[in-house]
């Protein structure tokens, strides 16, 4: 990385100027953290702008251990040095869009810039978000071996032997009503150990096992709410749909239209929950992804990352609420507080709602209550259940009750209260 | 005014800020204060040094307010304890009345002044409870 940003002309023993030396200072610790493993490709950004506007659209848009550098009023060096090479790539070029925005849509020159076998520098313009985004999606499917006939709706749910269903609780913080169940397809590696997310799909990079399963839980969705209201339940369902199944038309087309068959009873107490969105994702984009869905659903829901707090715009794309899931994070509960803190009042500049999944324990799920997140599941909460249940009120002691001695449970609610809009 | 003896108040609060300025109002008053800045390590230095007052937050990382006057109420029933939480808020508002349903002797939304607090510790301290230490 020094070598690199040397043949740029940006030597740390040359520069005396105090950015320069900050972001040298800056760069030392985070290549001292990853060593020889550092990512050896910088990014060059260049404007005909006024340079504040665009330093402040960079700003704006580094997170964690990533650096910019302004090397003169029109061209910045972007440094992301932990991060691989395709994931710096997404991360640049969201830097561009952000910048582009800032500048009322002025195109904006990005290059990625790393060092040859012979030391000579080598330029590669960098492609805009979107298209880096397709071909994300397009080398994961040229690189998988296809699992299942995406074809064959009749086939669904074949291939995941292992895979059941749990139903996650989600409480409407404004009602204190918990009335719509978070589908979530679980596999059990060890004796009341499961894995939720990616991790029940053999090869989670296959975009066709990907859809396969959003298909098979769609259906067992169906079929589990057809249960429920046999017997007269009014709650809604939370139907997790992957970001790589919407992202290709085909599949988006061939998941549609397996909503669509649906009744529209059974539609309108789906609520779709975008799942594995990359973040920062462009709002017209999002239009792409949320619009199919919203036809033949409730409601359309997308849990971002916990980092990602762009959400201009996202409101008009027709996203109900944004969301956070923070059972696997590693973070320090002080830190992810201070996130979750964030990421509402984010969303509230937007006027967009929030809900938070995975609250694990008390402090967070206080820390959710009073941060002001409109909506919220975890165990902290209560048990996953195995079969939905119907709606019922929630009582604010009634998570501490396992702290207590034994004592009656909380009521059951008898009123259905309307917790998602409908569109 | 009758004078006061010098009590040990334990502060459980997650915000640096937050406890020094606690700290510094109690010690003018004339107490002894210690700090922790979670519940599970509130709860170890109680343990370990009983105090005659516990004053704690309620939204704090690892172990929050409410869990933590359960367990202290739990072991230690004569335990002195006053609740304080952002109440600017509604819905700190609902968490402040589970720590007084939960054993909390007092309850003081923020923002508070320093005389709302001295007389919420006086008025604590002089209440009927027996310190759970001598």
């Amino acid at each position: 990385m020094l070598k690199l940003l040397e043949a740029l002309g940006v030597d740390p023993a040359k520069d005396f100027d105090a950015d320069r030396a900050e972001f040298f200072r800056k760069l030392k610790i985070i290549l001292a953290r990853r060593g020889a493993q550092a990512l050896d490709i910088v990014f060059r950004l260049t404007t005909h702008t006024d340079e504040r506007l665009v330093a402040g659209a960079i700003a704006r848009s580094l997170g964690a251990n990533h650096l910019s550098l302004m090397m003169d009023k029109t061209a910045f060096l972007l440094v992301y040095p932990l991060l691989g090479a395709r994931e710096a790539r997404l991360t640049a070029a969201r830097t561009r869009t952000m910048v582009e925005a800032a500048l009322s849509g002025e195109t904006v020159a990005l290059e990625e810039i790393s060092l040859g076998r012979n030391g000579a520098i080598e330029t590669t313009p960098c492609p805009d978000l979107n298209s880096l985004i397709d071909q994300m999606i397009s080398d994961s499917e040229a690189s998988a071996k296809p699992t299942v006939n995406a074809e064959s709706t009749e086939r669904v749910g074949a291939e995941f032997p292992k895979v059941t269903f749990v139903y996650r609780p989600m409480l409407t913080l404004q009602t204190k009503i918990v009335s719509t169940f978070i589908v979530m397809p679980v596999r059990e590696v060890a004796p009341k150990r499961y894995e939720s997310g990616y991790e029940v799909l053999d090869n989670p990079h296959d975009p066709a096992s990907i859809l396969a399963l959003d298909q098979f839980t769609l259906k067992r969705s169906v079929s589990e709410l057809k249960t429920l209201m046999s017997s007269g339940g009014r709650s809604l369902f939370a139907v997790p749909v992957h970001f790589e199944t919407l992202a290709n038309p085909q599949r988006s087309t061939e998941y549609v239209r397996l909503c669509a068959e649906q009744s529209e009873t059974i539609q309108k107490r789906f609520v779709f929950e975008i799942v594995g969105l990359p973040g920062k994702v462009p709002q017209a984009r999002l239009v792409q992804l949320v619009a199919p869905l919203l036809a033949v659903a409730r409601a359309v829901i997308g849990r971002f990352p916990s980092d990602d707090f762009e959400f201009l715009e996202y409101r008009s794309s027709g996203l109900h609420a944004v969301g956070l899931d923070v059972y696997q994070t590693v973070k320090r509960e002080r830190n992810l507080m201070a996130d979750m803190d964030r990421f509402v009042e984010m969303a509230r500049k937007n006027r967009i709602k929030t809900y938070i999944s995975g609250v694990r324990s008390l402090s967070l799920l206080t820390a959710a209550i009073s941060g002001g997140f409109d909506y919220i599941a975890g165990h902290a909460l209560g048990p996953a259940c195995a079969k939905a249940e119907d709606v019922r009120t929630f009582q604010m002691d009634e998570s501490y009750s396992r702290f207590l001695p034994a004592q009656d449970p909380a009521p059951a609610a008898s009123r259905y209260f309307e917790t998602m809009p409908i569109p | 005014m009758m004078e006061r003896k010098m009590a040990r108040v334990l502060i459980i609060d997650d915000e640096k800020l937050a406890r020094i300025t606690l700290r510094k109002i109690l010690e003018n008053a004339g107490h002894d204060v210690a700090e922790a800045s979670n519940g599970s390590e509130g709860i170890a230095m109680y343990r370990a040094q009983p105090a005659d007052l516990v004053v704690t937050d309620i939204i704090m990382p690892d172990k929050e307010g409410v869990e933590t006057i359960i367990e202290l109420t739990r072991d230690f029933p004569n335990i002195r304890i006053i609740a304080i939480s952002g109440g600017g808020r509604t819905r700190n508002l609902d968490f402040l009345k589970l720590a007084q349903q939960y054993g909390a002797k007092h309850v003081l939304a923020k923002p508070f002044s320093q005389q709302e607090l001295l007389g919420a510790v006086n008025a604590v301290l002089d209440g009927p409870s027996v310190a759970g230490h001598a």
